[in-house]
């Protein structure tokens, strides 16, 4: 971990303590996920944010504004204000990803992302999730997505560890094996 | 030349008074006759005179030419027999050259025969690495050609069996397979799920 690591790790912990200690956890997730994905995708809010040009009460405006649009919890409006103050606006997406890291661990969280070649039932979801809160002993938040190129079967990430029993892969292997003869 | 010229007309002419004065008193004894007479000798004194003048010019101009014609003569009869020297000279030459001619051609022919022969063999063996060089680079080539087109043969071939494999898997995957398959995968990753927890702790 560099130093823009362990200075992001410490604002989110710094966040992740006020939103376990006020039980605001999942809204200040999403919030914060909010507000980080608009500061992304707008680059005039970035400019402003950044800018040493313009003036720090400028700057908390525009973050009260957008706060009570986006209806904001309010420790997150006063956690970006501390960012503008801080001058660490640009750390935004690295704080947010630290963040969920530091929250998922200190509730006992592990994500999970399921990709499949067809859509999953509800049963199959179910019986994944259980399986894997079993083994892991977390509770296991899973996002699942398809991707009709994988042919059949199903790929899982858990971490950094990945379960791969797609079509694709084993056709894969197949062609290098093949090739290597 | 004219100096001594003028000395042989001044000795000439001392020589014809010398001559006139010891001649008159014996003349002078003589008479009788009209041609004895004093005028009449006068007139053979006079003839006398220019006889022996036209006699010593006529040698003294005769004298200086001969003498010159008989050293041209003489260079000349030197000249010849230099030249007939030389001349021998380089016929000896020529003819010693000639005595040696044959061998010396017989010993150029055989240098020359020889210098063709390792000239050839130098030819020859030059070919030979240069035809060695190619066979081998061709060798390579074909080599490297054949590999290629066998890895290539055989990567056509494995995409071909992927896409025909890919194409039947699409059509026997039907959603009951598909299910099964699903919880069969759950299952054996709950194994290794398993045992990387307990690897863990």
């Amino acid at each position: 971990m560099g130093l823009d690591g362990a200075v992001s790790s410490r604002y989110a912990a710094a966040l992740v303590d006020v939103a376990l200690d006020q039980k605001i956890a999942d809204r200040v997730k999403d919030d914060l996920a909010s507000f980080t994905e608009a500061y992304l995708s707008a680059a005039d809010l970035r400019n402003t944010l950044e800018s040493p040009a313009v003036s720090r009460e400028a700057k908390l405006q525009v973050i009260r504004k957008l706060g009570e649009r986006m209806n904001l919890a309010p420790a997150v409006r006063n956690f970006l204000s501390v960012l503008v103050d801080h001058r660490r606006t640009e750390m935004l997406r690295e704080i947010q990803q630290a963040f969920q890291t530091e929250l998922n661990a200190r509730q006992n969280i592990a994500e999970a992302e399921v990709t499949s070649a067809r859509t999953l039932s509800a049963e199959e979801r179910k019986n994944l999730i259980e399986m894997l809160e079993t083994q892991t002993k977390k509770k296991i938040e899973a996002r699942f997505r398809e991707d009709e190129s994988l042919v059949g079967g199903t790929v899982v990430r858990v971490g950094s560890t990945i379960y791969d029993n797609s079509v694709r892969a084993q056709l894969d292997r197949m062609r290098e094996r093949l090739e290597a003869e | 030349m004219m100096l001594s010229t003028r000395s042989l007309t001044d000795l000439t002419a001392r020589l014809a008074a010398l001559f006139f004065l010891l001649a008159a008193p014996v003349l002078a004894q003589e008479g009788g006759s009209v041609t004895d007479a004093p005028l009449g000798q006068v007139f053979r004194w006079i003839n006398f005179a220019i006889v022996l003048g036209l006699i010593v010019w006529g040698f003294s101009k005769a004298v200086p030419y001969f003498r010159r014609h008989a050293e041209e003569i003489s260079q000349k009869i030197a000249e010849g027999a230099r030249a007939r020297e030389t001349a021998e000279k380089r016929r000896a030459e020529a003819q010693a050259k000639l005595a040696t001619i044959g061998t010396e051609v017989v010993q150029m022919r055989e240098e020359s025969k020889r210098a063709s022969a390792l000239e050839a063999e130098r030819l020859k063996a030059l070919a030979k690495t240069e035809a060695e060089a190619i066979e081998r680079a061709a060798q390579a080539e074909i080599a490297a050609t054949e590999h290629a087109a066998r890895l290539e043969l055989k990567t056509l071939a494995a995409r071909m069996a992927v896409e025909k494999a890919e194409s039947l898997l699409r059509q026997e995957l039907k959603p009951k397979v598909e299910s099964d398959r699903f919880f069969e995968f759950v299952a054996s990753m709950a194994v290794l799920v398993g045992r990387q927890q307990q690897a863990k702790s």
